[in-house]
């Protein structure tokens, strides 16, 4: 299966053109230290809003620092939330959606309403709710909080597989020998519901990055942090003058979530599942 | 009759949803840091204990937490959403009444916007499947929701309203309010076209998708092909036969874009200071006035699950399967 889930995907240009920009994203956060011309924080002095030169390649902000530096570490902050928002969206996601599709039921009946009322909140507005309301906005509470706010699609997506396996002929076979429950569906069950959960990962990272340069931008996430979102809040007020702290923040938020969005859509079409969508 | 019972399900099913919506609201703001009574001693720094104990008390703070909820859930029944700390004494439905409205009106330029562009490029996308046109709606729609609505809203801002002067850049009808209804209504469009197009293209890109599977679905069921091979024009096949059927989804389709974009305004109104509840509720978080937060997020809560229901049972209504199972 895999390999021909594989042919699927590379045969895409559009799939391999968002693989090329998530590794091109993720090697920026990871050699930031040693591709960043200057340390993103490092206030040039004399050098306030300098526009585009040989020296500040995409110009400087209002404190004379480099945006281009800021741009590469501020991969960091964004994929940083994306992976954990969906590895804590994936846990709760998983667990409940497994038990739910397994074992059927009351319990099975008490989750999908859980799903269906969490899933009929507005995310991004209970985001804002939520980090409003935090004393302490650091990236993993901020990741934590996406993931905890947008489980939803996970569990729905997870439940609706384990239901078609649970009927397998092997599980019935596996039962037969007297395999415990728990070990079924970890070793023969959960295995096979990673396709499913590779796609909405992805796409959900998008949205995640989205999330966060949005909640940057109003100025409700870690403000320590470097964020693509905080610099673009920024460059709101100087966009006359300074147009290139808008601009090119936007740009590299637009092409990493492109990236993201491009390849979950072209996992999505390789794996050969629907999802149903939801914003 | 079978409607009427589904229609009564439906509803029961609304209350449970309604519970805990507000539950969770609580327990949201019950996590807030410091209690609201500080908000008024931080202009009063002379207060007494006895004034904060009789303002702690007036404010039901002495009670257990679950007593509050049931105190606060009370209030909210009768349509008591508390008082707003920043406007001392004014009632949160007050500040809300006129920024619901301004929501509702972007929201439905921004649905009837989304769905003009949706159905079209959905169906479009379906009948040309694989072919030039159904890979450009997809590029186009990935590239719809990969754009952060607030970056396309700030460069429309500086193209349309500083760079070309075209159209004004924030707020809504921004002439006095004793000018004559036209001028209003004029004023109002001219500044609501940038949000309206900055929603309605992200809804589209949604949407649209989500036209073309519904569609490709019944593409490929029997009494189409049966159409087709009876030798009607393909024309007919898919405007008569298809697009009908095709088009019941959708309704369910504009329940979730309605929503979706009703939570997605923050930031767009944020941007265009459009006097919205989005922005309210922005505003609100920085000045940490819990109760227009609260209020805010119970009636788009509310407003949610209103749209839930309501999009299932005209489901029911358009299509006889749902009642009967």
């Amino acid at each position: 299966m895999w390999s021909r889930v594989l042919k699927r995907f590379v045969r895409q240009p559009i799939s391999m053109i968002g693989l090329g920009i998530v590794f091109t994203v993720l090697a920026l956060a990871f050699l930031a230290p040693l591709v960043s011309p200057f340390d993103p924080t490092q206030q040039h002095w004399g050098h306030e809003y300098a526009g585009l030169s040989t020296k500040f390649l995409l110009g400087t902000d209002g404190l004379g620092r480099d945006v281009l530096s800021q741009l590469i570490w501020g991969a960091q902050t964004s994929l940083m939330v994306a992976v954990f928002g969906v590895v804590v969206a994936g846990l709760i996601g998983t667990f409940l959606g497994a038990l739910s599709g397994f074992f059927g039921g009351k319990l099975d009946n008490a989750i999908v309403m859980l799903t269906d009322t969490v899933l009929t909140l507005p995310v991004f507005f209970f985001l804002i709710v939520v980090a409003s309301v935090l004393s302490v906005r650091s990236l993993p509470v901020m990741a934590a909080i996406i993931g905890v706010i947008d489980w939803p699609m996970m569990a729905r997506v997870v439940r609706s597989q384990v239901l078609t396996l649970r009927e397998r002929v092997y599980i019935e076979a596996a039962r037969a020998q007297g395999v415990r429950n728990l070990v079924i569906l970890l070793r023969h069950v959960l295995p096979n519901t990673i396709a499913p959960i590779t796609v909405v990962s992805t796409l959900s990272m998008a949205r995640y990055i989205l999330y966060e340069a949005a909640l940057a931008f109003i100025g409700l996430s870690d403000p320590e942090a470097i964020s693509w979102g905080s610099l673009l809040a920024q460059g709101r007020s100087v966009m006359n003058t300074a147009w290139w702290l808008t601009i090119f923040p936007g740009i590299m938020i637009f092409i990493t979530v492109l990236g993201f969005n491009l390849g979950g859509d072209g996992l999505r079409d390789a794996f050969d599942i629907r999802l149903e969508e939801r914003g | 009759m079978e409607i009427g019972r589904y229609i009564f399900r439906r509803v029961l099913l609304m209350i449970p949803q309604f519970i805990g919506m507000t539950i969770l609201v609580f327990i949201i703001l019950r996590l807030a840091p410091g209690s609201p009574v500080d908000y008024y001693l931080s202009t009063n720094p002379y207060a007494t204990q006895e004034y904060i104990s009789a303002l702690e008390e007036r404010m039901g703070l002495n009670l257990p937490a679950w007593k509050q909820y049931f105190y606060w859930f009370g209030n909210l029944a009768k349509g008591d959403l508390g008082e707003s700390l920043s406007n001392p004494g004014k009632p949160v439905l007050d500040v809300l009444k006129d920024k619901i409205v301004n929501s509702l009106i972007l929201s439905l330029g921004a649905n009837i916007l989304s769905l003009l562009i949706a159905i079209p490029v959905g169906v479009i996308s379906a009948v040309e499947r694989g072919k030039f046109a159904d890979g450009f709606f997809r590029i186009f729609a990935l590239f719809g929701y990969s754009m952060p609505s607030f970056w396309l809203a700030l460069v429309l801002i500086q193209i349309f309203a500083v760079q070309l002067g075209w159209l004004p850049a924030v707020g809504f009808v921004t002439i006095s309010p004793d000018s004559p209804f036209i001028d209003k209504f004029v004023d109002g469009m001219q500044h609501a076209i940038m949000p309206m197009i900055v929603l309605g293209l992200l809804g589209a890109a949604l949407t649209s998708r989500m036209v073309r599977s519904s569609m490709l679905e019944i593409l490929g069921e029997d009494y189409i092909r049966t159409a087709h091979s009876k030798g009607l024009a393909k024309r007919d096949v898919i405007y008569r036969h298809a697009l009908k059927n095709a088009l019941l989804p959708v309704v369910t389709i504009v329940g979730v874009q309605v929503g979706f974009l009703f939570a997605s305004a923050a930031v767009t109104e944020t941007v265009f200071a459009w006097p919205g509840i989005g922005r309210e509720v922005v505003i609100a978080t920085m000045h940490r006035d819990y109760p227009v937060v609260q209020g805010v997020t119970v009636i788009v809560g509310t407003a949610l699950i209103a749209i839930n229901l309501l999009t299932d049972i005209v489901y029911a209504f358009l299509d006889p399967r749902i009642r009967f199972q």
